[in-house]
């Protein structure tokens, strides 16, 4: 247990700094972005109103009231957010192949540590999770802020006021990051992680078989998806409609369980017996 | 273990601990600020919206255009948003969870409130299932058929038959099922593949003792269209959705003639979320207006001959067949009229006149049902705070009003100017 703990500490101090740039650029992109979007709403205000001397009624009915929707439809607030999912996508394959390349392979020593070499496995996979949820926090921290930074500038006749999971369930991007329901957040990130084991397992069957393992990992791939969709393909193509919506929901729960199960008894076998260093 | 030196990655999971909890457990309360909805009497017996369900859009402005599905009910609302995750992963109809709850087997593969019937005795179902060999073209389609006693649960019929000349069709679509004495009557929409018909109307009658298709009808059917000829729909006046036994199936059947409508009220039928089943489309006048009834216990179908008083009312009333009658419903200034007409007899039955407290811009929603007849109306003024929403139950055979009331909204949150209700279905839970 603590050899795992430590490992996984380990594996995040390697990314921090990386991470911490990530989380950077997200404050301050979307703190500028939520204080240039709502400056050039006032000046445009500011001209309507004293410029082309239109009532604040008018102006209202014309360009409509600020609302934080229009923070959230920028490049300032998406960019972060997309630059962050890529990052951590490409990291999923990363945190694998950066122990390979160099001149002393490090995963050498990794798989030489005197623990069971799936502790490695489940310390990348853990390290990623809370990346990810690391993220997702920050966000949901910031949101506020941000909200507040919004009331301080605008006037509060010119603005309409939501709260955070007004401004979340009103943004499709946002409410795929927060599902509505906690229920729903467990089930989203749960495929999520799933999704993570089972891509850390292809990279292991590649970097055991090589050429022969990259065809081997992708096939693993496309199983994996029909083990998971199987109880929707069986109702909808062979007992159609057989199924009762929470069946189908129950079963997909188990078979995601059985895919994760197998990825790590797989992962599990080929660290042992047929990883190359 | 040294917390020093493992700050960081604690940090990180308390971050995460914190924050995720607190936005989930703060949305957990987030329901106490949905808009509240009350029927406030007017005048009448409240009981009798005692099973009354509205189901409607829910539009707040402030909202950019958001809108919720919101289900009405006479003591509490609840918003699509509102349910669990498993709640809404049963979207289905009322009267469909209550059969699955009931007759959990029986159920499994059956969709589709229009394929069933039920009476005191028998729960039936019947749908058309494809066979597709290409995947482009169906290959074969036959009837489903299943007929469940529903003291003994126990399955009485079950069986399929062939559609008969199915290569015809490109598709059956089954829009009601009825059963008289032991006879199924299935009506179905047809889609011909040749090219003089667009549509047909079908009922097909089963024997169910041998298993047998006695008939297969073809009560009406709708030419191609050719332009400048005009367009012809066929309309069943039967809410599909009915499960109830029905002694008639009332089509109407409109030839329509393309019209220049002016510009400005373009713009006002655009702008509406609801259509009923038999309006006309815009830009369509009707030329032509005809009523069929089809009598399912002694499968024939004649023509209704409508006394003069009720023909010029086809194209502006509402027309609801119920048991012998059919219902014309029609709102104005004065209120509004209920004349019945009785099929059998080919007489004007009952007139009966009710004052509403508003005057509804467009024909109000109704519902007739175990004898009463829910209706619900919205006036729809410019302002957004005229709009009042009013609900009126009577007693179909002697026209007496049993309820009238109005729909009122609280909202904790916005001011009352701020939203917009559409309506567009009311059903009764029994």
């Amino acid at each position: 247990m603590s050899r795992y703990l430590k490992l996984v500490d380990f594996e995040i101090k390697r990314f921090l700094k990386i991470y911490l740039v990530l989380v950077g650029v997200t404050i301050v992109s979307q703190l500028l972005g939520v204080i240039f979007t709502s400056k050039n709403y006032l000046n445009l205000a500011n001209e309507m109103m004293y410029k082309e001397m239109l009532s604040k009624e008018t102006f209202l009915q014309q360009y409509g009231s600020f609302s934080f929707l229009q923070v959230t439809q920028t490049t300032w607030f998406v960019g972060p957010i997309a630059l962050c999912i890529v990052t951590l996508l490409i990291y999923v394959f990363f945190i694998w192949y950066r122990d390979w390349f160099g001149k002393n392979t490090f995963i050498y020593r990794l798989l030489m540590l005197p623990t069971a070499r799936l502790n490695v496995y489940l310390a990348k996979a853990t390290t990623i999770f809370l990346f990810v949820l690391g993220l997702v926090s920050i966000q949901l921290i910031l949101l506020p802020i941000e909200n507040n930074i919004l009331q301080l500038i605008i006037p509060t006749d010119l603005r309409t006021d939501l709260a955070t999971a007004e401004i979340i369930n009103s943004f499709y991007y946002l409410a795929i990051l927060f599902p509505y329901s906690f229920t729903e957040f467990l089930i989203y990130y749960g495929l999520g992680f799933m999704a993570v084991f089972v891509v850390f397992t292809s990279i292991l069957f590649e970097r055991s078989f090589r050429l022969k393992g990259v065809v081997l990992g992708v096939l693993y791939g496309g199983f994996s998806l029909l083990i998971l969709f199987s109880p929707v393909l069986i109702d909808g193509l062979i007992l159609v409609n057989f199924f009762y919506p929470l069946e189908i929901f129950l079963l997909s729960c188990l078979m995601a369980v059985i895919v994760t199960a197998m990825s790590i008894w797989l992962s599990n076998y080929l660290l042992k017996n047929k990883i190359r260093v | 273990m040294n917390i020093k030196r493992y700050w960081q990655s604690i940090l990180i999971i308390i971050v995460i601990l914190v924050t995720i909890s607190t936005y989930y457990l703060q949305s957990s309360f987030a329901s106490d600020y949905l808009p509240q909805f009350t029927f406030t009497k007017i005048s009448g017996d409240e009981s009798h919206i005692d099973g009354i369900t509205i189901t409607a859009d829910y539009t707040e402005q402030s909202l950019a255009g958001m809108y919720d599905r919101i289900v009405i009910e006479k003591d509490h609302a609840s918003f699509t948003s509102d349910l669990s995750f498993i709640e809404r992963l049963d979207h289905y109809d009322d009267r469909i969870k209550n059969y699955r709850k009931e007759y959990r087997s029986f159920m499994r593969g059956k969709l589709g409130i229009y394929s069933f019937y039920e009476d005191e005795k028998s729960l039936a179902y019947a749908d058309v299932k494809w066979v597709y060999g290409d995947y482009v073209q169906p290959d074969n389609g036959s009837f489903v058929i299943d007929v469940l006693d529903k003291e003994t649960e126990q399955v009485i019929t079950s069986f399929q038959y062939d559609v008969p000349n199915v290569e015809d069709f490109h598709w059956v679509s089954v829009e009601d099922v009825q059963l008289v004495d032991r006879k199924l009557n299935i009506t179905t929409r047809n889609h011909p593949k040749n090219y003089e018909e667009e549509m047909e109307i079908h009922v097909y009658t089963f024997d169910l003792d041998n298993q047998e298709l006695i008939s297969d009808q073809e009560l009406l059917s709708i030419p191609s269209t050719n332009e400048g000829q005009g367009w012809t729909d066929v309309v069943n006046l039967n809410e599909t959705d009915n499960v109830e036994p029905n002694n008639y199936l009332v089509l109407k059947k409109m030839v329509m003639e393309e019209v220049r409508v002016p510009e400005e009220e373009y713009g006002e039928y655009n702008e509406r979320s609801f259509y009923e089943a038999d309006e006309v489309p815009y830009g369509m006048e009707v030329k032509e207006n005809q009523l069929f009834a089809y009598n399912y216990e002694t499968n024939e179908i004649e023509e209704i001959s409508l006394p003069e008083e009720l023909q010029v009312l086809m194209d502006a009333a509402t027309i609801r067949p119920y048991n012998d009658e059919i219902y014309f419903i029609t709102s104005s200034e004065d209120g509004l009229e209920v004349t019945s007409y009785h099929i059998g007899s080919q007489e004007i039955g009952t007139k009966q006149t009710f004052d509403l407290a508003i005057t509804p811009e467009l024909n109000p929603f109704i519902k007739i049902n175990n004898g009463k007849m829910y209706v619900v109306a919205t006036n729809q003024g410019d302002n957004l705070q005229q709009k009042e929403t009013n609900i009126l139950v009577t007693d179909i055979h002697s026209g007496e009003t049993l309820y009238e009331g109005k729909l009122e909204i609280k909202d904790p949150n916005s001011n009352q100017s701020d939203y917009e209700l559409y309506i567009y279905e009311i059903n009764m839970k029994d």
